[in-house]
């Protein structure tokens, strides 16, 4: 069980302190001797980890930060199957807080500053260079580097073997993550960082995780009502000149929050004053839905997220206008709220979910995009689909948002619109176009892979292993081609196809048609291998004789198109001799000879035409064996006036020769 | 209407050539008569195959013929050589040996007519089952190399061509009709 042949992995060695959310610890070793101490985070493989970073992260060498050394997958014999493993250097001390429910020896500012917001603001400069995001900031999550909590490094753990948001508790996400589910959080950017930074200084100084255990609702509700700052620090008396740092991250407006400069500047010993923030007009009187009331523009929206049939009759009864109205007196948000529904078709009952849906948006620029129980940022959506993909509704909302074009409306009245939203919306558009295909390499599960570039094939060949690249398609399916060829089937199922459609470069849309033939059992099998030479030829891999082989038992059936036997067996030899190999390109070449088919076509219509003659001489022999009498006859006379011509010729000459000489 | 005109030139042509032909003989029976007396005598034989025989081809009455006129011809050349009259010509006839000399010359063409068929028969039938051996071994090796469906697909053509061609494809049959007297080997 190596990673990357220099670390090996101990099952039978927990180390649950180390735990990371679903991710578990186990010890490492590495197997060159060194003196380094690592250990192993055994990813769950049902959520995708953040594999794509690691060889950027691996570069970031820096005291505060656990260094993360390397990832791979590895068989696991605890569950019979592969999963991914990601190496990590070993702190050399607990965490801060082992979960978020301890509570611990307050930190007081100066070590404080010196020994987290100084190095802390370092470790997230040097992330932001490299244009990464950590997104699993937390007291749980940083770690003393020795066992003297007073005077020992503080390191910030690793962000890479869980998916973003998942166990990022919400009090550490601004109020946007928040309203959307743990998964549709999104990536977010430096500025999601620095509020979690910001709400961890606050848990450290008061020695006690925020807002821990109230839910998710429950803790925006009170963000969005009191503000951050207020409703995480609450009345807790906290050294003054860190009220300033925390007012600045924790400002619930991103493009006001606090940026890495300004950080710098306050650790430089620049004292800024945060910018005031704004709290949300509030309505003079509630708007009551599903037995709760809502307050501000960003509240309803949240509210009519949640208790969706009931909002879609508040909207629809106008109930919701006249509270905009005569309660909340905000003419833009009303407006936009009026634009939403004069531009969605609300007659029609299959759209009254995407009028909700927009009304939401106009009230919440800045939150999630909700559809019923689906609710998402903008770069959540994505891996919001990876975590609910086998949950029929959610696919269902997701269609309808993707049909709705959602994503563009979001954008279309986001406040402050980032670059990276462009990407996502085009991306959105890609998804659009071959959402409804019903053909292999499109559809839902096209939207899956190209929406989220870490998440494994989901395919069910492929369910004990942990397939995320390209390259490790081929050998997890020549090690189910060596073990148990059974499960095979036609190779391409559509998640491989959705999967091998996203990653290459190549369009195989004619091949993902074929494959859709249940006619031609060949030309699907041709298809396959077609499709699965693509990946070969993508990236230089080892050849994979057994999954080739397995093909060329599918393949056989394709001599039949050749109608010479010669040909044919000289194609079968060909065939074996190329799944030897393990070559798909070879198999194909084999079996596929545009050259050779065409010859034996041709030359198999010139033998149609010599037998149709041999046919024909046999009916002309039958003819003349019935019409024996009458051929007989005829050859018999003439042959008889020949004989008897010939005779009297000999006869005549010899008669004038004696009669005259 | 050149059509028509070539065909009454055509007709006027062999009008005119049967007139010479019937002038010749003419000329001939004036110039030949005993000669002629003594061949028509001489070849009565072949007269008679001449009245039985149908065919157009006439090999029959060819056969016959063609050895009784080589039994007629000494006596037709000694005639030329001496000379003579009717007288001669009536000396020739009361002469048995060379009434039996020209008769059997006919008779010995009517038993090559009646010997040769049968074995031109047994010939043919020979014949024709090694040509379909012959076949039976060149479709064999096709198939072999082929599979059975190049049979098929040749028998299908064969009756594709045969539905839109069916007078192009038939076999060549002989236009003779059989005689009622011929022998079926």
């Amino acid at each position: 069980m190596l990673v990357g042949g220099r670390y090996e992995v101990n099952p039978q060695q927990p180390i649950p302190e180390l735990d990371c959310g679903p991710a578990t610890a186990y010890a490492a070793t590495e197997v060159r001797g060194t003196a380094r101490n690592v250990f192993a985070l055994m990813s769950d493989p049902q959520f995708p980890l953040r594999h794509d970073i690691v060889p950027t992260i691996r570069r970031i060498d820096h005291n505060n930060l656990v260094r993360v050394l390397d990832w791979g997958v590895i068989d696991w014999p605890h569950d019979g199957r592969r999963r991914p493993a990601v190496i990590v250097e070993r702190p050399g001390g607990p965490k801060v807080m082992s979960t978020l429910a301890d509570q611990i020896e307050p930190f007081r500012e100066e070590p404080l500053t010196r020994r987290v917001i100084q190095p802390f603001a370092q470790v997230l400069t040097e992330l932001n260079y490299q244009g990464l995001v950590h997104r699993n900031i937390q007291p749980d999550n940083m770690f003393f580097d020795g066992n003297d909590r007073e005077r020992a490094l503080v390191m910030l753990g690793e962000g890479v073997s869980v998916p973003v948001g998942l166990v990022q508790n919400a009090a550490y996400a601004p109020i946007e993550c928040c309203l959307a589910e743990p998964s549709g959080r999104g990536e977010g950017d430096a500025s999601h960082d620095l509020y979690a930074f910001g709400v961890t200084l606050a848990a450290l100084l008061i020695g006690q995780s925020p807002l821990f255990g109230l839910s998710d609702e429950e803790i925006a509700q009170r963000k969005i009502m009191q503000g951050s700052y207020t409703a995480l620090v609450g009345s807790h008396r906290l050294p003054l000149p860190l009220l300033e740092v925390l007012k600045g991250l924790l400002n619930d407006d991103a493009a006001e929050r606090w940026t890495l400069e300004n950080l710098e500047m306050w650790i430089g010993g620049r004292r800024l004053s945060p910018k005031q923030q704004i709290l949300p007009a509030k309505s003079s009187r509630p708007l009551e839905l599903g037995g709760g009331t809502y307050v501000t523009a960003r509240d309803v929206a949240a509210g009519l997220g949640k208790h969706w049939d009931a909002a879609l009759t508040v909207v629809e009864d106008g109930t919701l206008d006249n509270w905009l109205r005569r309660s909340l007196s905000d003419e833009s948000r009303t407006e936009a709220v009026s634009l939403a529904r004069t531009e969605a078709d609300s007659s029609d009952p299959e759209k009254a979910d995407v009028v909700l849906a927009k009304v939401c948006i106009a009230l919440d620029p800045q939150g999630p995009i909700r559809m019923r129980n689906f609710s998402a940022g903008l770069d959540g959506i994505g891996p919001l689909l990876a975590a609910r993909f086998t949950d029929p509704d959610a696919l269902e909302m997701f269609a309808k948002i993707i049909a709705a074009n959602l994503p563009a409306y979001w954008m279309e009245l986001c406040l402050k619109p980032k670059p990276d939203y462009y990407r996502h919306a085009s991306s959105f558009e890609r998804v659009r176009s071959y959402i409804d295909t019903p053909l292999m390499g499109h559809g839902v599960e096209r939207a899956l892979y190209d929406l989220n570039p870490t998440t494994p094939c989901r395919s069910p060949l492929l369910e004990n292993d942990f397939v995320v690249n390209l390259d490790q398609l081929l050998p997890s399916l020549e090690h189910i081609a060596v073990s148990n060829p059974g499960i095979l089937g036609n190779v391409i199922d559509t998640h491989i196809a959705a999967f091998v459609a996203s990653r290459v470069k190549v369009t195989l849309t004619s091949e993902f048609r074929a494959l859709h033939n249940p006619e031609d059992a060949f030309d699907a099998a041709l298809s396959a291998t077609r499709v699965l030479s693509v990946v070969q030829d993508s990236n230089p891999m080892e050849p994979v004789p057994a999954l080739c082989g397995y093909l060329e038992k599918l393949l056989e059936t394709g001599v039949d198109r050749y109608h010479n036997r010669t040909r044919r067996t000289e194609v079968l030899e060909n065939l074996h001799v190329a799944a030897t190999s393990g070559s798909f390109a070879r198999l194909m070449a084999a079996i596929d000879n545009y050259e050779d088919r065409t010859n034996d076509e041709y030359e198999y219509r010139v033998s149609v035409g010599l037998f149709e003659e041999t046919i024909m001489q046999l009916r002309q022999v039958a003819y003349e064996r019935e019409h024996r009498a009458a051929y007989t006859y005829e050859l018999g006379g003439q042959v008889a006036s020949l004989v008897s011509g010939v005779a009297a010729t000999v006869a005549i000459l010899a008669i004038i020769l004696m009669k005259l000489f | 209407m050149a059509e028509t005109a070539d065909k009454e030139g055509s007709s006027g042509k062999r009008r005119t050539g049967s007139v010479v032909t019937w002038i010749i003989a003419g000329v001939v029976l004036f110039a030949f008569y005993e000669s002629i007396v003594l061949l028509l005598i001489g070849m009565a034989p072949t007269g008679v195959a001449m009245l039985f025989d149908r065919s157009p081809s006439r090999n029959q009455t060819r056969t016959v013929g063609y050895l009784n006129f080589a039994g007629c011809l000494p006596w037709v050349i000694d005639y030329w050589l001496v000379g003579g009259n009717f007288a001669r010509i009536f000396e020739i006839f009361v002469d048995p040996m060379a009434l039996f000399v020209m008769y059997s010359s006919a008779a010995l063409g009517w038993l090559l007519f009646f010997a040769i068929r049968p074995i031109v028969g047994s010939y043919l039938a020979v014949s024709a089952e090694m040509k379909e051996k012959q076949i039976g071994r060149v479709q064999r090796k096709m198939e072999e190399e082929w599979g059975p469906e190049i049979r098929k697909d040749a028998e299908e053509r064969t009756a594709e061509i045969a539905d839109g061609d069916a007078v192009a494809t038939a076999p060549i049959a002989p236009e003779a009709p059989v005689p009622e007297n011929s022998e079926t080997p």
